[in-house]
Formats: C-alpha cells, sequence, structure tokens
C-alpha cells in the first residue's frame, strides 16, 4: 500500500512538473496594448481607389484584443499569431477568407503590416497593400 | 595462534575440495515447446540463487550439485518450469525442458517500447499489440483500415491519429511514425506513411505505442509509433496463401450510385517462412486490384518482400542478414467530389490525380550477442521512391533516404540495463513540386533502466538530434522521458510516464508549391518543428475468472503540443490565395481510455473479444485569454471499437463494431460561403445535416475446410451506413468479400 502511495505520488509529480504555465510574448503585449490608428494604407504603392476602395474601412481605429477579438476600422472579426509571431490572421465577417499579414514592423508606438488581397470585382487579380499604424 | 587459524582453514578447503570431487552434474536442453526450437539465454536457477543460461543451441549444464536439487527454467515470454531431481555422487543427470509460451495477454514480449524485449505489462507506456490473426478474421489487407480498428486511433485520409493528436493534414506530414521491424517507413519527401506500400504478410505483430516517443525514434514520433514487425522462421516450414473476391453493394443514397456495371475488388497473397540449417527465410507477394467504390479512385497494387537472416556458426551470439521490401502502385486518389446530391462519389477529370508509385527498401543488419549481457545491433535502410503522376508531370518526385542506426544494450548489473543508439538519416529529393532538397538528421540516445527493487522498474532517457536541410542546421533539440511501472499485485500493473517529442516540417510541408485543380498550395520554407509532450497515468489487470481469461487496460492521458502546422486556406503575402502550411495550432488534449481483451468457452464455442473505448477533449489553446473552447480540426471526442470471433467445430462467426461521435470543427475554408461551394459544392449543407456521428458494423462468417484450408465471406459495413472521414471523403458503403486462405 505504501508503494502504492509513493507510485501515485510521483506520477502525479510528473504530470504537475508537464503542465508548465507559459509567459506572455513580448510582441503579444506590444500588439495588445494600444488602440492603433491608422496612418496609411498603400495598395501597389498608391492610396486604395476604384475597385480598391473597401480598403478604406480598413481606416481609422484597430485594436486587437488578448482574447482573439478585435476591431479593424469598420471591420470586426478575429485575429490570432502564428507560431512564430511574423504573421498575424486577421479573419473579418466582411472578407471572405482569412488574410494573413505578415508583420514589417512592429514596436510600442508603430505597427506596419503588409499582405496581399484579392479584388473582390475581378479575382483573378491581387494587389500588395501596406498598412501602417500607430499607437494612440 | 595464526598457524593454527590457517591449518583449520586449509582443513574446510580439502574437505569442500573432495565433497565437490564427490558431487554430481545437470546437462539439458531448452527448446520451444510449440516450434521445437533452441532457446538461447534462459536462466537455469539452481540451489540458493546460483544460476546459469543457455547457450545459443539451446544447451546447459550445472556442475558440482548433489543430493535434490530444485532447477527452475525462466524466460521472458515463456511459462516458468520447475523440476526437482535428484543427482547422485558422480553422476550426470539429463533434464530436457520445453518451455510453453505464455498466451496470457499481458505476457506477450514487445520490442518497441524500450527498444529490447519486456512484457507488455511491464511497460511504462501504453501500447496495443495487434495480432496477425485479426488480419485474417476481418479480411483486412490495408494496413491503413487495420490501424483505424484499433481503441483511440483514428485514420483521417490516410493521417493516423493516436488519442486525437493528430488532425488532416491534406496528406503532407504525418505525427506517427510507421516502422518495419524497428525502422522508419514514413517517405522522405511529404514526411507520410505510404499505408499501401507496409506489408502486411509473414508478421508476427503490430506494436502501437500511444504518446510521444521521440526519444527512442526521433522526429515524426510526435504522437506514436506503428512498428510492424515481422515473423521470424521456425523449424517447421510455414507457407500460406490468401485470395479474396469481393464486391460493392449500392450507397444508401441511390442517388450516388453512377455505376452500371459492378464494383470488384480482388486481391490475394502467399508467404513463405522456412529455417535452412542456420539461415532463416522469408518471402511474401501480395497484388490487388480494387475498381473503386468512387468514379475515378481506383487501384492496381502489387508488393514483394524477402528476409534472410543467417546465425554464425563461428561466432556465438552473432546472426546478420538482408531485407527487401518492394512495392508499385498505380491509383487515382480521390481528392474533391462533384456535389453533394448526386456527386458525392464521383470526382471531376480536373481534380483526379492519376498517381504511379515504386519503392523499394534493402535493409541489411548484423546483431551481436554476449553472454546475455551485451548486444550489439547496426541496421541500415535504404529506400528509394518514385512518384509519377502522368497528367501532372511537373508534380513528380524522386526521394531517396538512406537510414542508419547502432545500438548497444548493456545489463550492468541485474537491476540496471542501459540502452544507447547513435542514428543517421539522410534524405535527397528530386522534385519540381518541392524543389531539389537534401536533409541530414543525427541523433543519439541513451536510455537507462532500473529495477531499484522487486516489482518496480523505471526508465528515464534522453535523445539530443540535429537536423540541416539543404546544409542549414537547425539548432540542436534535446529531449526526455521517464516512466515508472509497478507490480501491484500478481496480475496488477500500474505505470505512469512521460516523453516529449518533436517533428521536423517534411518537405512538402515547407516546400510544396503547386495547383491541384483550383486549389493553390503555397510554400512557406519559414515553418518551425512541432514540439510537445505527452503523459499518462494507467493500470492493467488480467484477469482468469473460470473459463475466461483476459485482461483490462485504463489510462489517463494529457498531451499538450505547440507549433502545430496545419494548412490554411487564405490570402498571402506576395503569395495570393491558396493553401499554406503554417504552425498555427497549440494543443491541449486530455482524456482516457479503456481497452479489453479476452478469451472464454461457453459450452463447446471459443469466443474471444478484445475492443475499447477513448474520450478525448482535444482543445486548441493557441489563445490564452479566451474563454471560448475551441476544438481541435478533425478531432471528435468519443469512439467505440468492439471485436468478438467465436468459433464451434469448423464454423465460426465474427462481428465488429466500431462506434465514433462527431467530428467537432473543421478547415473554415468548408463553411464559409464564399469558399465552400468553390472546394466541395454542396458540402456545407451536408456537413450540418450528417455530422453525428456514425456505428459501422461488420460481420464475418467462415467455414474450416480441413485444417489447411479455411474459406470465410464478411460482409463490411453491414448496416450501409453513410459517413465521412475528412470533407468530401465518403467512407466504404455495404461491401462483400469471399476469402480462401490455408496454410500448407
Amino acid at each position: 500500500m505504501r508503494r502504492t502511495i509513493c507510485l501515485s505520488f510521483i506520477a502525479i509529480a510528473l504530470l504537475l512538473t508537464a503542465c508548465s504555465k507559459e509567459k506572455e510574448s513580448e510582441r503579444f503585449r506590444l500588439l495588445t496594448t494600444p488602440v492603433w490608428v491608422s496612418e496609411s494604407i498603400l495598395v501597389n504603392g498608391v492610396k486604395p481607389e476604384g475597385d480598391w476602395d473597401f480598403l478604406n474601412d480598413f481606416t481609422g481605429d484597430a485594436k486587437f484584443h488578448k482574447d482573439g477579438t478585435g476591431y479593424f476600422g469598420s471591420f470586426t472579426g478575429e485575429w490570432k499569431f502564428n507560431d512564430a509571431e511574423t504573421e498575424i490572421i486577421i479573419t473579418t465577417t466582411t472578407v471572405p477568407i482569412p488574410i494573413v499579414t505578415e508583420i514589417i514592423e512592429l514596436t510600442s508606438v508603430t505597427l506596419k503590416i503588409s499582405t496581399t488581397i484579392l479584388n473582390p470585382q475581378n479575382p483573378a487579380e491581387s494587389a500588395d497593400v501596406i498598412m501602417i499604424f500607430k499607437a494612440r | 595462534m595464526i598457524r593454527h587459524f590457517l591449518t583449520v582453514i586449509l582443513c574446510i578447503l580439502c574437505c569442500c575440495s573432495l565433497a565437490s570431487g564427490a558431487e554430481g552434474n545437470i546437462k539439458g536442453r531448452v527448446i520451444d515447446s510449440e516450434h521445437g526450437e533452441p532457446l538461447a539465454g534462459v536462466y537455469v536457477i539452481y540451489g540458493s540463487n546460483r544460476g546459469t543460461t543457455t547457450n545459443d543451441s539451446g544447451y546447459y549444464f550445472i556442475a558440482d550439485v548433489s543430493g535434490r536439487v530444485r532447477v527452475v527454467f525462466q524466460f521472458v515470454g515463456y511459462a516458468t518450469v520447475t523440476r526437482d531431481v535428484t543427482v547422485r555422487a558422480d553422476e550426470t543427470v539429463e533434464l530436457d525442458i520445453s518451455l510453453e509460451t505464455l498466451v496470457s495477454e499481458i505476457d506477450q514480449v514487445v520490442v518497441s517500447a524500450n527498444r529490447t524485449e519486456q512484457k507488455v505489462a511491464e511497460l511504462s507506456v501504453s501500447m496495443s499489440v495487434i495480432k496477425n490473426s485479426f488480419l485474417s478474421d476481418n479480411h483486412i489487407s490495408d494496413a491503413r483500415e487495420l490501424i483505424g480498428k484499433n481503441p483511440g486511433i483514428d485514420v483521417m485520409d490516410g493521417q493516423a491519429s493516436v488519442r486525437g493528436g493528430s488532425g488532416f493534414s491534406y496528406g503532407a506530414g504525418s505525427r506517427v511514425l510507421a516502422l518495419i521491424d524497428g525502422l522508419p517507413f514514413n517517405s522522405a519527401d511529404a514526411g507520410n506513411i505510404k499505408w499501401q506500400f507496409l506489408p502486411l504478410e509473414n508478421l508476427s505483430r503490430i506494436e502501437v505505442i500511444k504518446g510521444a516517443s521521440s526519444v527512442l525514434y526521433g522526429s515524426s514520433a510526435l504522437n506514436g509509433i506503428i512498428n510492424f514487425r515481422s515473423a521470424d522462421a521456425s523449424n517447421t516450414p510455414v507457407t500460406k496463401f490468401h485470395t479474396e473476391a469481393g464486391i460493392f453493394g449500392r450507397p444508401r443514397n441511390r442517388e450516388w450510385k453512377w455505376w452500371n456495371t459492378p464494383r470488384f475488388f480482388t486481391n490475394t497473397s502467399l508467404s513463405h517462412l522456412q529455417k535452412f540449417g542456420k539461415t532463416d527465410i522469408g518471402m511474401s507477394a501480395y497484388f490487388m486490384t480494387d475498381e473503386g467504390y468512387r468514379r475515378l479512385n481506383g487501384e492496381n497494387l502489387g508488393r514483394i518482400s524477402l528476409r534472410l537472416k543467417h546465425f554464425s556458426t563461428k561466432v556465438e551470439g552473432l546472426n546478420y542478414g538482408l531485407n527487401i521490401s518492394a512495392g508499385s502502385t498505380h491509383k487515382t486518389d480521390f481528392v474533391l467530389w462533384e456535389n453533394a446530391r448526386t456527386g458525392a462519389l464521383r470526382q471531376s477529370e480536373a481534380t483526379a490525380a492519376e498517381f504511379r508509385g515504386n519503392f523499394i527498401t534493402i535493409d541489411p543488419f548484423i546483431s551481436l550477442r554476449k553472454n546475455e549481457r551485451t548486444r550489439h545491433d547496426l541496421k541500415i535502410r535504404f529506400r528509394s521512391d518514385r512518384n509519377r503522376l502522368p497528367r501532372n508531370e511537373k508534380n513528380n518526385s524522386d526521394a531517396v533516404n538512406l537510414y542508419s542506426e547502432y545500438q548497444l544494450w548493456c545489463r550492468i548489473t541485474d537491476f540496471l540495463d542501459i540502452t544507447s543508439g547513435l542514428t543517421e538519416n539522410y534524405s535527397l529529393v528530386n522534385s519540381e513540386f518541392f524543389g531539389d532538397h537534401h536533409g541530414l538528421n543525427l541523433a543519439g540516445f541513451s536510455q537507462v533502466e532500473i529495477r531499484p527493487v522487486n516489482r518496480l522498474k523505471a526508465v528515464a532517457g534522453l535523445r539530443l538530434e540535429h537536423f540541416s536541410l539543404d546544409g542549414v542546421s537547425d539548432r540542436l533539440t534535446p529531449i526526455l522521458r521517464a516512466g515508472i511501472n509497478f507490480q501491484a499485485a500478481e496480475y496488477t500493473y500500474l505505470r505512469a510516464s512521460f516523453g516529449q517529442g518533436y517533428r521536423y516540417p517534411s518537405i512538402a510541408e515547407k516546400y510544396a508549391s503547386t495547383t491541384l485543380g483550383s486549389v493553390k498550395i503555397i510554400p512557406n520554407p519559414g515553418i518551425l518543428a512541432e514540439k510537445g509532450w505527452s503523459t499518462e497515468l494507467g493500470v492493467k489487470q488480467a484477469f482468469l475468472l473460470g473459463k475466461t481469461a483476459g485482461q483490462a487496460d485504463l489510462s489517463f492521458f494529457l498531451m499538450q503540443n505547440s507549433n502545430l502546422i496545419e494548412f490554411l486556406f487564405a490570402s498571402y503575402h506576395g503569395e495570393g490565395v491558396g493553401f499554406r502550411a503554417d504552425n498555427l495550432e497549440q494543443a491541449r488534449i486530455y482524456g482516457s481510455e479503456f481497452e479489453f481483451a479476452f478469451e472464454t468457452r461457453l459450452n463447446r464455442v471459443n469466443i474471444s473479444s478484445t475492443g475499447g473505448y477513448a474520450y478525448t477533449f482535444p482543445r486548441d489553446i493557441s489563445n490564452r485569454y479566451s474563454d471560448k473552447i475551441v476544438f481541435l480540426k478533425y478531432r471528435r471526442k468519443h469512439s467505440v471499437k468492439l471485436y468478438v470471433n467465436s468459433s464451434w467445430k469448423s464454423f465460426t462467426l465474427g462481428s465488429g463494431l466500431n462506434i465514433r461521435s462527431k467530428i467537432l470543427n473543421i478547415d473554415n475554408v468548408f463553411l464559409e460561403p464564399l469558399t465552400r461551394e468553390l472546394f466541395l459544392p454542396g458540402f456545407y449543407e451536408y456537413w450540418n445535416r450528417n455530422n453525428r456521428g456514425h456505428a459501422v458494423l461488420d460481420v464475418s462468417a467462415g467455414y474450416i475446410i480441413s485444417p489447411r484450408l479455411n474459406l470465410s465471406f464478411v460482409v463490411k459495413n453491414f448496416t450501409n451506413t453513410e459517413y465521412m472521414g475528412r470533407p468530401g471523403d465518403i467512407q466504404p458503403h455495404r461491401n462483400f468479400s469471399i476469402r480462401l486462405s490455408g496454410n500448407l
């Protein structure tokens, strides 16, 4: 009986050791702390217009909440990092498929991301988009 | 004083010497009672814990004993035999022994868990053992189908998942490592398991470890391993064959039937095992034609194997040999259905991927066992794969793989064993699909097993692994495992274990770049290795109740993995829209599993049954700030598997029941309004209506024509249940097969 108790004790210790808590990463803290204000949106290097006009709806405030929800201009939706925290995957109810954005710069004051977006009027056409945000 | 003392000592020694000269000896040979083979390394214990072991020919010799002597013969996997003999002075008593193998499930000897022979009950990890007879009883000739019938394991479109550790990975990568006689079988390019090439002929058993096993087996063993163990030749030559023919019935949804002539499948196999003096020979061949129940989804397959093993007559304990396997397949993979209403069993020419694949493995090996305390093993595997897609030649690929491992096992003391080894795995891939790449994987491992007190075993192991791809090195990965097993009562074993695992991304996940129909695959060279750990508590209980003997196993497990790779359909920077592999999931899976096996006799009916129930709670914890529970994709919570076989006189009857609960989560691409119709027309409505879990019943009946010939009939999916694996992958409806098998 004593051996059984010892064995159970060791086993539980193994389990508890395995369940270590993870710390919040620096990039996660930088992204989720401020409310970001869009400074510029460039489609292939110029301001969005014509078929790309819908991207202007991303202008305004953006907030990445810690629980994975957020708002991005007039869009609401969900976001997540990839595990390497080099990309932000944004899913909104407005854009039909997730947008994987590459983080070019993330500091306490600046967020610069880029992605490729399909032209909703002509899915054969796509454009490179760069968005710059400043912390409020 | 000193002189007197020395005189007394001298007198005692003289007396002992005289007494010794008046003693006798015991000698004999120990053989296997079933095959008559000599058993080497049997412990022969006599007197007050004195002992010896049998040599390679099974002989032993005990010198200088007299009077009534109790001799105990012990060997792993065999019932212990005790004999009392009376030895007179100057007499040599001959005592030959036949040891009987233990039929009890818990006494089965396995090798996969610790890379050395050990009773399955004494392991610190969960292991399921699938016996060879399960294949013929259930008309199984495909390893994928076989593994999927094991409790706690699901196979979704070729992706094996142990206790919910994996989902559906679009054919790239595997978190479960397949082994043949301990050598890895996952392909070098896609990192997946080519199930159709796994030989099921001449197998002795299949061992499945549930949980991270990377310390002993390296990358890809993140979620577990499946080891296909070949049978050894015995003194009695064994020739087996089977030939089977089958036909698919009508699907439950009559509108799905697209054929006008019946859809047939046939397969046949021949295998032979024989011992020629000191040389064992095994050979097998298997051929299969399956017209398929789905349009543009047939397959023709052939595989052969040759196994040679020679026991040296000059060097005691030395054996060496060569295994060769080869296979060829010509098939059309089913990717996407045409529509849910009438075309679920049809795919269009645009997505049909005709595939011609060949492979060959050449595995030389040498083993040296000395004094039952040391064993050296050197194994090498050369593997070549050739994949051709005639309709899309830019997706062709060739892969060459050279794997080698050296392992040293030492029994340092009676309570301490050490197993250490070095492995090397070089891969070369040439392909327009993946690009040209070469990888090198180097690793060293060591594991200590101690038995500090009676009934307690503890293991601890460490592995260091280095991986480089195209000359670019990844960081050195250290991983650990530890476990204990305690025999709490005669037939009760408690166990606890912890093991780390990892998996380097396959070349396909990193570099695949192509278009399949309307689907674009985008490469991602930056993805990281998956890593994680698993831990469990378990108890194994054997029982003997009247004429019923069996075992039950209950385990509670927890595993956590990070950097899990999944394919996400999205808009990517610089690449456009398509699927790309990325490190997106962090998984925490806990649950419990119950397994049982028993045999009984009711009047004159022999009944055997195996089965189990697995519960998993597979949660994606990548967002730890959200209270919302997000389930991992392509996992289920509940699964029940139950198999019963019975025999009466020359008749056999069997059934298999497989119950699974609904799939908890799938990729958004199949749910979002814009994309779901693009890939799988009608899927969304079908999914909402039918993702409720399923129960599939198989039944079988057989007649033993003669001791060497057997005829059997199986109906798979007897209930004609309509169910789906991954999205768009409708599983086989009711089908009938008849098999003639023999043992010459």
